[in-house]
C-alpha cells in the first residue's frame, strides 16, 4: 500500500511537470502544443549530452535542463507560433494553424532527437547525484523519488503563486479573457506571450530530466503516451487551470497505479482513457474549472 | 544491374502505393477542415479500418467484401465519435480525436486476439493492384471535387466561415457537421483497408503520431483550398525522399525543416498558390475587357 502510494506520488510529479506547460500555454494563449512533449525530451537529451560530458552536481544540471526548454520554448514562440499568428485571419483559423505547426516543429524535434540517440535508447547517467534509500514510514523511498516530488511542488507552488498573485500573473489571467482587448489596454500582449512559452518549456525541462532519471534513460519517442496522459490531466483539472492540473496529474497517477496493482498491468492505458472519454461526455469543462468552457 | 533496376522499380512501385493511399487519407482530413473542424478521426479510422480489412482477410474474406465491412466499420466508428463529441469544438475536439488515434494504437497492441498486439497481422492476402488502386482515388477525388462545386461547395465555404452564418442562410450545421465527420471517418477507412490489402504486414506502429505528422504535411504542403491540394501534397510526401537523397543521414530533419518552414511562410500551400495565381489571372482579363469589378475577397482562401 505505501509502495504504491510513493509510486503514485513519484508518477504525479512527473505528470504534473510535463502538464503544467501544456495547461499554461493553452489556457494563456490558445495554444495546444503538440511539440511539447518533444521539449521535454530534448532537455532530458540534454541532460543525457551533459552528463556523458562532465559529472554536473544536480544544482547544476536542473538548471541547465530548465534553460534549454526555456529556451526551445521561447524559440517555438519568436520562429514558429507568432509568424502565423500574425498571419492567419481569425482566432479559429489562428489556433488550427498553430496546432498544425506546433506538429511539424515537434516532427523535427523528434528528427533531431532520433540522429542524436540514433534511434536506441540511451542510458542517463545520473552524475554526481547517487541514490539511496531512505526507509519513511516504513517504506523504501529512494532521493531520487524525494527530489522529483520536491521539484515539482515546489515548481508548481510557484507557478500558482504567479498567476494567481503577481502583476505579471494577471496580466496572464487578463489575455486568457481577452487578448485583442489587453494589448489596446497597454499590455504586452506579445512578450508575456514569449515569456509564458518559455515558462512552459521550462517546466517541461525540468520533467524531462526528472523524467529521464526516473528512467534511467532517453528515447526520441518516450513523448506519445505522456501526451494522453498529459490530455487526461488536463481534462481532469480543466484547462488553464493551474490547481486543476496538480490535482488532475496526481489523481491520474493514482488511478493508473492502483488499478495496475489491482487489476494488472493491461489497464494502465484503458485507465487514461476511460478518464478522457467519460470527461469528455459528462463533463468537458474539467472537474475544477468554471469559466474554461467559455474559451472553447 | 537488372537486379537493381528491379530494385528500383519495386522500391518505385511501394512508393506510389503509398502515396495513393495516402491521397484518401488526406481527403479524410481534408473533408473534415473544409467544413471548418480539425479532426484527425479519419486518422483513427484509419487504424481500425486496416485492422479490420487485414483480420477478414486474413479469414478468407474477399478483399471487396473486406473493404465494405473495413469502410462501413469507419464509418459507424465516425458516427459514434460523433455522437460523443458532438460538444466539443476547435483545439478540445483535435485533441479527443487525437487521443482516439493514440486509442486506436494501444487497441492494436493489447487486443493481441485480434490484432496479433506487437507483431502485428502477418500474411495479409494481396488483394488490391495498383490500376485498381488508382481507379478508388479517381472515383474519391471526382466525388471530393464535384462536392465543392455549386450548392454543397457553397454550404462548405458557409460552414468554414461562421456557424451562425451558416445556420441563418438554413444549413443545419450539426447535422451538415455529422455528416462530414462520418464521410471523413468512412474514407480514412477506406484508405486504412486499402493499405492492409496492399503491404501484407500490418503493425501498430503504422498507427501512430508519426501517420498524423505524415498526413499533416500533405495537408501543409497541398494546401486545403480546393480538392486538388491532398492530391498536390501525397505525390509531394511521397516525392520528398527521391527529392533529398543529398542530405544523406539528415533527410529527415532536412525533410521536417521544410515542413516547419512551409507552415510558417506559405500557409494556404500548393492549391492556395494555385488560386491565388489563377485569381490574378482572371482579373487581368477581366480588366482587358473593360469589367473592372472585382469582388475584394476573390482569390482570398482564408
Amino acid at each position: 500500500m505505501g509502495d504504491y502510494l510513493r509510486d503514485a506520488i513519484t508518477l504525479g510529479g512527473v505528470y504534473v511537470l510535463f502538464s503544467l506547460g501544456l495547461t499554461l500555454s493553452w489556457g494563456v494563449l490558445n495554444i495546444l502544443n503538440l511539440a511539447h512533449g518533444n521539449v521535454l525530451v530534448a532537455a532530458a537529451l540534454s541532460a543525457y549530452l551533459l552528463t556523458t560530458q562532465v559529472a554536473l552536481p544536480m544544482a547544476l544540471l536542473l538548471p541547465a535542463c530548465m534553460l534549454v526548454g526555456a529556451l526551445l520554448g521561447l524559440g517555438l514562440e519568436l520562429l514558429v507560433f507568432r509568424p502565423i499568428r500574425a498571419r492567419a485571419a481569425d482566432e479559429e483559423s489562428t489556433q488550427l494553424a498553430v496546432l498544425i505547426g506546433s506538429v511539424a516543429a515537434g516532427a523535427l524535434l523528434y528528427a533531431i532527437a532520433e540522429r542524436i540517440t540514433d534511434g536506441r535508447v540511451r542510458a542517463v547517467d545520473p552524475g554526481t547525484f547517487t541514490v539511496t534509500d531512505y526507509l519513511v514510514a516504513g517504506v523504501r523511498v529512494s532521493n531520487l523519488q524525494l527530489l522529483i516530488v520536491g521539484v515539482s511542488l515546489v515548481l508548481s507552488v510557484l507557478l500558482a503563486l504567479l498567476v494567481s498573485r503577481t502583476r505579471h500573473g494577471r496580466a496572464l489571467r487578463a489575455i486568457a479573457v481577452d487578448r485583442v482587448t489587453c494589448g489596446l489596454l497597454g499590455v504586452p500582449t506579445a512578450r508575456l506571450a514569449a515569456v509564458t512559452m518559455a515558462t512552459a518549456g521550462a517546466l517541461a525541462g525540468a520533467g524531462g530530466l526528472l523524467l529521464a532519471l526516473h528512467l534511467g534513460s532517453v528515447e526520441a519517442s518516450m513523448t506519445e503516451s505522456l501526451l494522453l496522459k498529459a490530455f487526461a490531466v488536463i481534462i481532469i483539472g480543466g484547462v488553464g487551470s493551474v490547481g486543476g492540473a496538480i490535482l488532475g496529474a496526481y489523481l491520474l497517477a493514482g488511478a493508473e497505479v492502483f488499478s495496475v496493482a489491482y487489476l494488472g498491468s493491461g489497464v494502465r492505458d484503458a485507465v487514461v482513457f476511460l478518464v478522457i472519454l467519460g470527461l469528455l461526455l459528462l463533463r468537458p469543462q474539467g472537474l475544477f474549472a468554471r469559466t474554461a468552457w467559455q474559451r472553447s | 544491374m537488372m537486379l537493381a533496376a528491379a530494385d528500383w522499380f519495386g522500391a518505385g512501385d511501394s512508393t506510389i502505393r503509398t502515396a495513393l493511399v495516402y491521397v484518401l487519407l488526406a481527403y479524410g482530413i481534408h473533408l473534415a477542415l473544409r467544413t471548418g473542424t480539425f479532426s484527425l478521426a479519419a486518422v483513427a479510422t484509419y487504424g481500425t479500418g486496416a485492422y479490420t480489412a487485414g483480420a477478414l482477410a486474413l479469414d478468407g474474406w474477399s478483399p471487396v467484401a473486406a473493404v465494405a465491412a473495413a469502410v462501413v466499420q469507419a464509418a459507424v466508428a465516425g458516427l459514434v465519435l460523433a455522437l460523443v463529441l458532438a460538444r466539443l469544438r476547435n483545439l478540445y475536439l483535435a485533441m479527443a480525436t487525437l487521443a482516439a488515434v493514440l486509442l486506436v494504437h494501444v487497441l492494436a497492441l493489447e487486443w493481441e486476439s485480434v490484432t496479433g498486439g506487437a507483431l502485428g497481422l502477418l500474411g495479409i492476402p494481396r488483394g488490391v493492384t495498383v490500376p485498381q488502386l488508382l481507379v478508388i482515388v479517381a472515383l474519391c477525388t471526382l466525388a471530393v471535387a464535384l462536392g465543392e462545386r455549386g450548392r454543397t461547395g457553397r454550404m462548405l465555404e458557409a460552414l468554414r466561415l461562421d456557424d451562425q452564418l451558416a445556420a441563418s442562410v438554413g444549413i443545419d450545421v450539426v447535422r451538415a457537421r455529422r455528416v462530414a465527420f462520418v464521410l471523413s471517418a468512412a474514407l480514412g477507412g477506406l484508405a486504412g483497408s486499402l493499405s492492409a490489402l496492399q503491404f501484407s504486414v500490418l503493425t501498430p506502429d503504422e498507427i501512430s503520431f508519426a501517420l498524423i505528422v505524415d498526413v499533416l504535411t500533405i495537408v501543409v504542403i497541398g494546401g486545403t483550398a480546393a480538392w486538388y491540394g491532398p492530391l498536390i501534397g501525397a505525390v509531394a510526401l511521397a516525392w520528398l525522399p527521391e527529392l533529398l537523397r543529398w542530405t544523406g543521414d539528415l533527410r529527415p530533419i532536412v525533410q521536417a525543416a521544410i515542413v516547419v518552414v512551409l507552415v510558417v511562410c506559405a500557409p494556404d500551400g500548393a492549391a492556395g498558390l494555385i488560386r491565388a495565381v489563377a485569381a490574378r489571372l482572371r482579373r487581368l482579363r477581366r480588366r482587358e475587357n473593360g469589367l473592372d469589378v472585382v469582388p475584394a475577397v476573390e482569390g482570398a482562401v482564408r
